[in-house]
């Protein structure tokens, strides 16, 4: 996965499916078994946000090498 | 009930003893960053526990309440795409930590930038935007023991309730916080569960308000509304991220993969909140005696559910606040013993921070006591202040130059815009008042890059990765 592709699908899609999204949604008289449209979709962005990061973590960040840095707590460690 | 409450208190003093074991003799990492040996699990309890603390259980159904679903907008807005932010920022802050070797956010501003009055202005900012945290969790508190009912001065059993915070940082500072915090959130997910179930079953029952005009109440949109919503989510989401409890969270994980794995899960966890919107439009459609918003949890849960159930769902609520209190202790006492007063040696930090916790928790408990606020407008509050932090953040993890100078300047002026705005409750078309001051920060600190860089430096972003 490209580092543009992860950009878009861990931030862009999660930002542009909560706002300006909802609040527009917000504006629908429209309601499915009574709930109002707008927040039945902020309560689908749920899995949908974690979703996307899955799609990050499993298309691109696993196959990164793991960082492990030793530190020193008094003065910081070497860069 | 109260033999219920009692043996889940028990068993959380038994769990932070537990989390001593192997760590008898700690450092001050370990005290306050557990040395950055947390694996995702422990990480995941520890930073999701901000997620669900009092704030939610108790704010979150009292905002519904009170405010409607414009509300419910910049709530769960913000702290969902606080996860997503977080996947990619926080990994980056654990970079910064471990280069720098910090314990604290304001460490890593003096390491990066060499700047003592850039720490001492970060950490200043952040224990006055802290105090009232603490407050909120008391808050909670005081709720959890109201429904409790004990003969006791609600006074000293809030008092009580500090001395229990005060223990589980005594026993093993940020450690026994990650323990109670598991158990916490089991108790919490059963709680929300038990509740909203039970209050399903008695939809219809005694119902005052038709469901679809209980959802109308709260769903006619405001301009004024959606652009409070749309900048409070920008604000807070990113500020979520730079809260100085959440930086010391990120610094105990063992590694950045460890912060990626825990940060893909963590929103799945919010799939409580539409359990906890439906308690919240049972009481809308079944008025009761309402006292405060904050109490329609409670209230709800008291109503339907047997006693030694209502006992759980109280222990779980007040686990709620008093993790998340441990863990603005612990942040409050490092950024006073490292940041305030600095030279301390290890065991000095460790005294300092356990004098500093407890003058907070009595601060806090005396603050509760005279204040009634919605527990969701203290946390807006909050973030008004933390949220300047970010250019300094970004600064730090991505600038190759910027100067303190700026920085400083740009969080004073923030600051001081932000809480004018909200003080004398100046027009701004219904944004954000944090938002506003965020870009006046921002505004500043471009200038200063633009006409006096300053050195350069390498950003963590751009530190080659050590395996």
């Amino acid at each position: 996965m490209s580092p543009f592709a992860r950009t878009t699908i861990g931030i862009a899609v999660p930002f542009l499916s909560v706002i300006p999204t909802v609040p527009l949604l917000g504006r629908l008289d429209i309601s499915v078994f009574g709930v109002p449209l707008a927040l039945l979709w902020l309560f689908c962005c749920i899995p949908l946000a974690s979703a996307c990061l899955a799609i990050c973590w499993f298309g691109h960040d696993r196959d990164l090498p793991d960082e492990h840095i030793d530190t020193d707590y008094d003065t910081g460690a070497a860069p | 009930m109260t033999i219920a409450f009692l043996a889940v208190i028990a068993l959380s003093l038994l769990l932070a003893l537990l989390s001593k074991r192997g760590h008898l003799h700690q450092k001050a990492e370990d005290f306050f960053v557990a040395s950055g040996q947390f694996n995702t699990v422990l990480f995941f309890f520890l930073a999701v526990g901000e997620t669900y603390s009092i704030a939610t259980i108790f704010g979150y159904p009292g905002g519904v309440y009170a405010s409607g679903t414009g509300f419910v907008t910049w709530f769960l807005g913000y702290i969902l795409l606080a996860f997503v932010v977080g996947y990619f920022l926080n990994p980056l802050i654990w970079r910064a930590g471990r280069v720098y070797g910090a314990v604290t956010m304001p460490d890593l501003f003096r390491r990066h930038f060499g700047s003592r009055a850039l720490e001492i202005v970060v950490t200043g900012t952040a224990l006055i935007f802290l105090v009232p945290l603490g407050m909120q969790q008391f808050l909670g508190l005081q709720i959890v023991l109201k429904v409790l009912d004990w003969s006791i001065s609600p006074l000293l059993l809030t008092c009580l309730a500090g001395v229990l915070a005060f223990t589980y940082i005594a026993i093993s500072g940020i450690r026994a916080s990650a323990y109670v915090a598991v158990l916490k959130d089991i108790l919490l997910i059963l709680a929300i569960l038990l509740t909203t179930l039970v209050a399903l079953d008695h939809w219809g029952v005694g119902a005052a308000l038709h469901p679809t005009a209980a959802w109308k109440h709260a769903m006619t949109p405001t301009l004024k509304g959606d652009v409070f919503s749309i900048t409070t989510v920008l604000a807070q989401s990113v500020g979520f991220c730079i809260v100085p409890q959440t930086c010391a969270y990120v610094f105990t994980a063992r590694s950045a993969s460890a912060v990626r794995r825990a940060q893909v899960t963590m929103p799945l966890y919010m799939l409580m909140f539409p359990f906890l919107t439906i308690v919240a439009y049972f009481a809308l459609m079944h008025p009761t005696q309402v006292g405060s918003p904050n109490e329609v949890f409670p209230l709800v849960a008291q109503a339907l559910l047997p006693a030694p159930l209502v006992g759980l769902v109280m222990a779980g609520a007040a686990l709620s606040a008093l993790v998340v209190l441990t863990g603005i202790c612990l942040a409050i006492g490092s950024l006073v013993s490292r940041n305030l007063v600095p030279g301390l040696n290890d065991n000095q930090q460790r005294q300092w921070s356990q004098v500093i916790i407890a003058f907070y928790l009595l601060l806090s408990i005396g603050g509760a006591a005279t204040s009634s606020q919605l527990l969701v407008t203290i946390n807006n509050l909050f973030y008004f202040g933390i949220a300047q932090f970010l250019p300094g953040m970004l600064g730090i993890l991505f600038a190759r130059r910027m100067r303190p100078s700026a920085i400083i300047a740009g969080i004073a002026a923030g600051d001081i815009v932000a809480i004018t705005i909200y003080e004398f409750a100046l027009p701004v078309g219904g944004a954000n008042a944090g938002f506003i001051g965020l870009i006046v920060n921002f505004a500043i600190v471009l200038a200063a890059l633009r006409f006096s860089p300053g050195e350069e430096r390498r950003p963590v972003a751009a530190i080659t990765q050590r395996q």
